[in-house]
């Protein structure tokens, strides 16, 4: 298996880090979240961070957290469908294309929210004000999020990045035709 | 906001700027308008100036987009059209894709199979010799070259293919 620093994937798919971090603080946002700093991106572990106040809910925490998954996913997804059907389906893509696929790829294999992520929504969901529903749902969660970050070391991450600009696209067309 | 910066005010005030604090499930007790301030956190311009960029090529991408699906549509189709034999409408779907992207090989080697299932041999021949030259995986060579055989075939015993 061929192992390349984290750092250096961070800097090739430095898109993707920013609206993974953009995503946390747009959820901060709908849930009214008081942030106290960002950082959309730096050569250094964590590549990027949101320091925000404890949420209300431990919903509202989870929603933070996975926030990443839902819009890294979308709009990879929908960047890199423009580039996938000429470059990948009829061989024919231009340098354009080619940079719509590293846009769309970059973005969706940063979508898995974070160990740090999974850590804090791992101690909103244990608290004492959380429900006995939360819980229920909450920690497979967490338990996903952990799956995704160990399967990262497997390039996990940038299956799903793959999969998420390859599928999406085939799975439109396969509903319209 | 910093440890020291916390501790500036009573406790039961808002942390950031001393005022009274919202009501509300809070651990941290702000204002209504530091907590709206820190949750509105505007974004620094190269990020706004990035996301405009990002939303141009999108719209550039959407405006240009159509033909490629299309394209891909129309692919779909036929592959569908030519599971279910109905080798008319596969010629019809294949061709345009054809068209559209004449250095893709996929495309071609549909049409010339299809042409030649549709019994086209001519059609199917010119198509086999645009293909001359071209990668094509073991499954396709073997498709392709039973094309072939069976246009040869068909020269054979009656002289040239229809």
């Amino acid at each position: 298996m061929m192992f390349i620093p984290g750092w250096l994937i961070s800097i090739l798919t430095f898109p993707g880090v920013i609206v993974h971090e953009i995503a946390h603080q747009l959820f901060c946002r709908i849930y009214r979240v008081a942030v106290f700093d960002v950082c959309y991106f730096r050569f250094g572990n964590p590549a990027g961070y949101v320091i925000h106040e404890v949420p209300r809910s431990s919903f509202q925490h989870i929603m933070i957290g996975i926030g990443p998954f839902i819009i890294n996913s979308v709009v990879g997804g929908l960047i890199a469908m423009f580039g996938v059907i000429p470059a990948l389906q009829f061989e024919s893509g231009g340098l354009f294309d080619y940079l719509m696929i590293w846009l769309g790829v970059s973005i969706a294999m940063h979508a898995f929210p974070s160990t740090g992520d999974a850590k804090s929504i791992w101690n909103a969901l244990w608290s004492d004000k959380s429900s006995a529903a939360t819980k229920l749902v909450g920690t497979p969660i967490v338990g996903l999020i952990y799956l995704g970050a160990a399967g990262s070391f497997f390039w996990l991450d940038l299956i799903y990045g793959v999969a998420v600009a390859y599928f999406i696209p085939n799975m439109i067309i396969s509903i319209m035709a | 906001m910093t440890d020291e910066e916390q501790g500036k005010y009573p406790p039961d005030r808002c942390a950031n700027c001393g005022d009274y604090p919202e009501k509300g499930d809070y651990k941290l007790l702000l204002c209504k308008q530091c907590r709206d301030s820190l949750a509105n956190r505007s974004f620094p311009a190269w990020i706004n100036a990035s996301a405009l960029v990002l939303i141009l090529i999108f719209i550039y991408s959407l405006i240009t987009f159509p033909p490629a699906i299309n394209t891909a549509i129309a692919f779909e189709r036929g592959k569908r059209a030519e599971a279910s034999n109905d080798y008319k409408t596969a010629v019809s779907e294949y061709t345009k894709i054809c068209s559209k992207y004449p250095k893709s090989t996929e495309p071609y080697i549909r049409l010339s199979v299809v042409q030649y299932k549709s019994g086209n041999l001519r059609e199917a021949d010119r198509i086999l010799s645009l293909l001359e030259g071209s990668y094509v995986s073991e499954e396709q060579t073997i498709e392709l070259n039973q094309v072939a055989d069976g246009i040869n075939t068909y020269i054979r015993n009656n002289g040239g293919p229809k």
